[in-house]
């Protein structure tokens, strides 16, 4: 297993362990967000915070729709 | 992965004019051979120039950059400055990576670095990247936190013993570094991101709280909460940020002290020997008075046979003496009781009557009794035979030649001692005589002063995580609080909140689980590493420590403590070797002479394992480091190309390929 595999794989399995409703896309864009970002701090930040903000709105726009 | 293709040098260092060397595709090792001084280190610091715009020292320092053009051309066309062109491939696109280091305009003989200016850039497939881009590019493709793992210094490989010591900052640096090139940050940096995303829908959950009347007193609370949490959180964040410098100074001058070591050295046996000199004369001054006391008697050696014979015959006198004196006491109590019996007519004891015959046996009896005045000059005698004996006996003693030799020879050794630790006293105020010993204890001083404030802000810092703890404990209670309400905009909020909440301690976990993965493999990898190239049979493998510090363990399973230079090469290679097969980042390894401190058999064995340690490797060594012809036949096919530097002058080498 190369490197940045290990890296996903050490935290899916804590995902699929203890926070399971946490979504597995989410988490990895969230990774692969810091990893090509590592040098650049502010716009990982940047870049995290749109991740989330993309998240929760598909999530209020899919809660919507169900209602 | 990145592989470099080319590097093209122009004026840059001994290597006048343009000048190129090639690396062909495929895994493998290339080798550049030069003697001392012809500019090996230079080349590694070409390819650190094209990424960073740096170049250094061995001893790490920068190098200002106005010094690295070339002198001759200088000098014979008046052309300054210098440039390095680095092709490489990354991901399965072409780069071409320009520096530039040239005059300012209007500048005709730059003296300093302000006379010129740098320019760089980056083409990927052709095109050339606007500056963010290409600086997100290089910062991708070789960050400079992790560049010592690719560019080395073999010279510089037992920097990595430090990773042993707990309190070493130069150690803290580079399991920084070690973290770094394994993608722990993705995770650190993903931890922290994380949390001030939750911070920040907490905030927003204060907010939706306060517009709503039910839970607008709450929402005050919470927000109060914040706010305190914020300030202690600054302050924490600022001690922190104090301790990091002052750790940072500390570095710097455990640097400096390390060089002083020396010194301090000098200086502690200068002081030791300025006591024993004055000790050693204490003593020669006792002695010396003893040697005097025992010469005024020692005349009386010459006598002491003498002495001796006298001596016994008094004694001899003595002893009789003191029988006779004896005898004549009991006579004495004898003859009073014959006196009386005589006067009585009969016997004191049984009473009966003498006979005249009797009478004139206890009347010669009598007579033969020594008188009182008599028995009175015998004592006398024999008290003046003891004082005669006794004042011999002493005369005996003081002429004792032997203790007197026993001082002389005490004394012979205290002066040679002496004598060493003046003439070693003396080498050593001549070795620091233009030492400014001020400067020496002000630097230790201050040392020791660091080391105390540290102290000092880590239990700040301490005290400060408490209150925090404490703050948080009591923000959580209101969110639960405020929690009971339904709000539909304090739930959206919330939701953000908790989803935050849970990607930051998902990412938390994963730093600890990470990190103990990794040292999991890079112990097993460097092991691996290790067995191969040791030549010691019994040492059975590497074991880490958290700092990824790598301890040697014998075969018995005990740990090796001390190991030699060479041993601890072998291991800081094992190291590298490891952490290369577990690292995201995949590049070519750049070694300058890493086999000084190694043996032929070593060096055999690390050659073999090179091209197991990364795709592409490039050494940078002389011919008697590394003799060509081993290294052909032990790389074989792996062997990619041989270049050699040759001199042309002092300041003009070329780089040749080998044929």
């Amino acid at each position: 297993m190369k490197g940045d595999e290990e890296l996903l794989d050490t935290v899916e399995q804590i995902r699929k362990a203890k926070f399971p409703d946490v979504p597995a896309d989410l988490v990895q864009k969230l990774l692969l967000i810091e990893a090509n970002y590592t040098e650049n701090r502010v716009e990982a930040y940047r870049r995290i915070e749109k991740a989330i903000d993309a998240y929760l709105e598909k999530q209020a726009a899919a809660k919507e729709a169900g209602d | 992965m990145f592989v470099i293709r080319s590097i093209t040098l122009t004026d840059f260092g001994p290597f006048k004019g343009e000048q190129r060397i090639e690396f062909p595709a495929g895994s493998g090792v290339s080798i550049i051979y030069g003697e001392n001084m012809r500019g090996k280190k230079t080349l590694l610091n070409a390819i650190r120039y094209a990424l960073f715009g740096k170049v250094i020292t061995r001893g790490d320092r920068p190098i200002a950059l106005h010094q690295i053009g070339n002198w001759e051309t200088a000098k014979e066309s008046g052309k300054y400055g210098f440039k390095v062109v680095l092709s490489f491939e990354h991901e399965n696109a072409e780069y071409e990576l320009t520096r530039e280091h040239r005059p300012r305009a209007g500048v005709v003989t730059p003296q300093t670095g302000v006379d010129y200016q740098q320019e760089w850039f980056l083409k990927k497939d052709g095109d050339v990247l606007g500056p963010d881009q290409r600086d997100t590019e290089i910062a991708r493709i070789m960050p400079e936190a992790v560049s010592r793992f690719f560019l080395f210094d073999g010279e510089l490989l037992q920097q990595y013993e430090e990773l042993l010591r707990d309190e070493s900052d130069m150690g803290r640096r580079i399991k920084e570094s070690i973290e770094r090139i394994l993608g722990v940050p993705v995770l650190t940096n993903g931890r922290t991101d994380l949390g001030e995303l939750f911070k920040d829908a907490q905030k927003r959950e204060s907010k939706a709280a306060q517009k709503n009347q039910k839970t607008q007193s709450l929402g005050n609370q919470h927000g109060a909460l914040l706010k305190q949490r914020d300030g202690l959180q600054e302050r924490t964040d600022r001690l922190t940020k104090d301790l990091e410098v002052l750790r940072a100074g500390k570095t710097s001058k455990e640097e400096l002290l390390r060089k002083m070591e020396k010194t301090r050295a000098l200086l502690d046996e200068r002081a030791r020997l300025q006591d024993e000199i004055t000790q050693t004369g204490v003593v020669i001054k006792a002695k010396e008075e003893r040697r005097r006391d025992l010469l005024t008697v020692a005349w009386k050696g010459l006598l002491s046979n003498r002495i001796r014979l006298t001596r016994e015959a008094l004694e001899r006198d003595l002893q009789k003496n003191r029988e006779i004196y004896e005898r004549a006491l009991v006579s004495a109590d004898i003859a009073e009781k014959l006196k009386k019996a005589l006067a009585d007519g009969e016997c004191s004891t049984c009473g009966q009557g003498l006979s005249e015959k009797a009478k004139e046996r206890i009347d010669a009896l009598v007579k033969e009794t020594l008188p009182k005045q008599e028995r009175a000059k015998l004592e006398g005698t024999i008290q003046q035979t003891e004082v005669r004996i006794a004042a011999l006996k002493q005369s005996e003693a003081a002429g004792n030649a032997e203790v007197l030799e026993e001082v002389q020879n005490a004394l012979d050794d205290l002066k040679i001692k002496k004598a060493t630790a003046e003439g070693r006293l003396a080498e050593i105020r001549e070795q620091t005589k233009d030492l400014d010993e001020a400067e020496v204890r002000k630097l230790y001083m201050e040392y020791d002063k660091m080391v105390t404030e540290i102290t000092i802000l880590q239990e700040g810092i301490k005290k400060q995580e408490e209150s925090l703890k404490e703050v948080n404990e009591n923000i959580g209670k209101v969110e639960a609080e405020m929690a009971k309400y339904g709000d539909a905009d304090l739930a959206t909020e919330r939701a953000r909140k908790e989803l935050c909440d849970k990607l930051r301690s998902l990412f938390a976990e994963g730093v600890g689980a990470y990190r103990d993965r990794l040292r999991g493999k890079v112990e097993k990898d460097a092991t691996a590493l290790f067995v191969q190239l040791t030549s010691e049979p019994e040492y059975k493998g590497l074991k880490i420590n958290e700092s990824y510090g790598l301890t040697i363990v014998h075969q018995d399973g005990t740990d090796i403590p001390v190991r030699s230079a060479g041993a601890e090469h072998i291991v800081a290679l094992s190291l590298m070797g490891a952490l290369q097969r577990n690292a995201p980042l995949r590049g070519p390894i750049v070694m300058d002479s890493p086999f000084g401190r190694l043996d032929e058999t070593h060096t055999t064995k690390v050659v073999q394992s090179l091209p197991s340690m990364a795709d592409q490797v490039m050494l940078l060594v002389y011919e008697s480091e590394l003799d060509p012809k081993q290294a052909r036949n032990e790389l074989k096919g792996k062997l990619r190309k041989e270049y050699r530097i040759e001199r042309v002058s002092a300041r003009h080498s070329d780089l040749k390929p080998v044929a």
